[in-house]
């Protein structure tokens, strides 16, 4: 085709071969899978040319956030990759690209697949240190599957209770019907996840069991009781602050926490609409990815020199 | 409802041009047909997903029936490289589509059904008219409007009738408007789309009769499509019936883009699913329209697999996971 290359890239050492591509930094990005079955999830491996100084496993977002967020997580991956930082992102099963059955997904079975990820990383690389990066309801993920090793942990615009953050998504719908002159408020839609099993809200589809399992989870709970390093990323109204965040800020600073937070400008509405800009101009992901890069690194290298 | 459908997904990078795709084949397990169904998203990031993982579940659906599907994250999208400049109708992902047809071709597959939705729908329609490998269009939600140019308020300020021009022209606040220079850019396109109208209907409007409304089509619209249907490509459009294009496709039919349709006769179909479908902001539509995308296809391209290993595919399906095809 005149004008076009067109070329498709993959690895013949193995024998159902991730495809990769090389980064201007030198570092190798893989996708692929791990996993088997039901259980196969996508992947994507960002490996440094040389030498790794440690490795980040993201836990994404779902629903409306998962597409806000997405291409953030991936500049990030790329700029922590060329920075000496191995990456792990990967979808849940039951989500996105991977297999399985959103009916069984659970805040459960999110954990355990976090927990997978950073197990395929630390094959992929070799034994190095890992933190996390959580994202909204991620985060509740990311600090669960970090809290046995007591990993330090970066956590963006986290959900700090999901019955709150339930609650703003059926609302979101309940305001949408309204404007649509339909009739169901958010107490239809409760009622619509125990007789339906799911509920509709603007087009995603959010299942029972993962509803229930996330209900009564708290990130307080989830981060734990043992003193470790966290970065907090407050994306609310720039200069106000979500009110939930500062007083468990405080919290974990009087139990021994070293807690570096940061405001970074407002986001649109979460569960309405998108901002469609290029992401790598836009401001505000600017700034969340040096901060967060800056972040990742300091941890490392202290951790390599300690 | 289909039955489980068994596929193997092979995730890459594709070089095209400057920048790496990434994309998505979803394969059946079986292939003995050399169609391929493309699907472009909205401006949903990733691409490769869209809401509610539509992408994801119409591409299985797609290789359920023996079809290979494609998936692609436009550059500067999702996985891909490159920096998104942004998702006008007037900026269709062209190149992107021609890349990745371009790959399919070089691994054997000679007829192409894309399918796009919103802007996914103007990149699958735009990229039609240069491939004639390209057999079949779905066009979900396709924008009516150019909206980049503003022809959304021009085309609508068009049927204005002399009395309402002529007391617009003079609000003080229009007269204020015109020391602002791009509310003066405005202002010429709102006049041209108008001067359009009056040489579309033979003559300016007079009076009480409403003559025949304005053209509210986009040329970036009328003119693909036109092509594609004198070409003998089947053309499948779907809206939801509260997506806000409906208002202007259902004007816009009056116009120009009636008159294609029906030219293009029983080739070109158009159905109305009830919700929305723009976007895939609810659920059911997005059922929906897999059904009636699966029925076209049936009608136009028949299975991937033949006729005959559809049937026992259909009467051997078993959920415990055999191979489909086995007996």
């Amino acid at each position: 085709m005149v004008g076009v290359t067109v070329q498709v890239r993959t690895d013949p050492s193995i024998e159902d071969p991730p495809t990769f591509r090389i980064d201007a930094s030198g570092a190798r990005e893989e996708v692929g899978y791990f996993g088997t079955g039901d259980a196969t999830m996508f992947r994507s491996t960002h490996i440094p040319s040389a030498p790794v100084l440690g490795g980040v496993v993201i836990c994404s977002p779902l629903f409306e956030d998962f597409r806000r967020n997405y291409r953030a997580e991936v500049i990030l991956s790329r700029s922590l990759a060329a920075n000496g930082v191995a990456v792990q992102r990967y979808q849940y099963r039951g989500w996105g690209n991977s297999e399985g059955d959103p009916d069984r997904m659970t805040f459960g079975t999110m954990c355990a697949d976090a927990t997978a990820a950073a197990a395929f990383l630390v094959q992929t690389v070799g034994q190095i240190p890992v933190l996390w990066l959580g994202t909204r309801i991620g985060a509740l993920v990311a600090a669960a599957a970090s809290r046995e090793g007591n990993a330090s942990l970066a956590l963006w615009e986290p959900v700090t209770d999901p019955s709150s953050y339930f609650r703003e998504a059926l609302r979101a719908q309940a305001a949408k019907n309204f404007m649509q002159r339909k009739t169901t408020g958010d107490g239809e839609g409760r009622s619509d996840l125990e007789r339906r099993g799911s509920i509709d809200v603007v087009g995603w589809e959010i299942r029972r069991p993962l509803y229930e399992s996330l209900m009564g989870c708290s990130l307080d709970a989830e981060v734990g009781d043992r003193p470790r390093s966290l970065l907090m990323i407050d994306r609310s109204a720039a200069g106000d602050g979500a009110p939930e965040l500062a007083p468990l800020v405080d919290a974990w600073r009087r139990r021994g926490f070293v807690v570096q937070d940061e405001a970074i400008e407002a986001q649109r509405t979460r569960w309405v609409g998108i901002r469609w800009e290029a992401d790598e101009m836009f401001p505000p992901n600017r700034q969340l990815v040096e901060v967060t890069r800056t972040w990742v690194l300091a941890h490392l290298t202290a951790a390599g020199t300690a | 409802m289909s039955a489980p459908t068994r596929h193997r997904e092979r995730p890459g990078f594709l070089q095209v041009g400057e920048e790496s795709l990434f994309v998505l084949q979803t394969e059946p397990l079986e292939r003995d047909a050399d169609t391929a169904v493309v699907f472009m998203a909205g401006t949903s990031q990733p691409p490769t997903t869209e809401r509610n993982s539509f992408a994801v579940r119409f591409c299985r659906r797609m290789a359920g029936l023996g079809f290979l599907a494609m998936r692609f994250d436009y550059r500067g999208t999702g996985e891909s490289t490159g920096i998104r400049k942004g998702t006008r109708p007037s900026e269709p992902a062209t190149e992107d589509l021609v890349g990745v047809v371009g790959y399919l071709e070089t691994s054997g597959y000679h007829r192409f059904v894309l399918g796009g939705t919103c802007y996914g729908a103007i990149t699958a329609l735009t990229g039609a008219v240069t491939m004639p490998a390209v057999k079949g269009l779905v066009l979900l939600s396709i924008p009516i409007r150019n909206y980049d140019a503003d022809e959304k308020a021009a085309t609508a300020t068009a049927n204005w009738s002399l009395g309402d021009w002529i007391r617009r022209a003079t609000d003080p606040r229009v007269l204020r408007g015109l020391l602002d220079r791009e509310n003066r850019l405005w202002y010429r396109r709102y006049v041209a789309v108008k001067l359009r109208a009056i040489r579309t209907r033979g003559g300016p409007s007079r009076g009480a009769d409403r003559p025949r409304p304005a053209e509210v089509a986009s040329p970036l619209l009328l003119g693909p499509l036109e092509a594609v249907v004198r070409n003998g490509v089947p053309v499948l459009i779907v809206y939801g019936t509260e997506d806000e294009y409906v208002e202007a496709f259902e004007e816009a039919m009056q116009g120009r883009l009636g008159e294609i349709v029906r030219m293009g006769g029983p080739l070109v179909q158009v159905e109305m699913l009830r919700g929305r479908l723009h976007g895939f902001a609810q659920v059911e539509p997005q059922d929906d329209v897999m059904d009636v995308i699966e029925r076209w296809l049936e009608h136009h391209h028949g299975r991937g697999r033949s006729d005959a290993r559809a049937d026992v595919v259909a009467a051997g399906s078993d959920p415990s996971g055999r191979e489909a095809g086995s007996l």
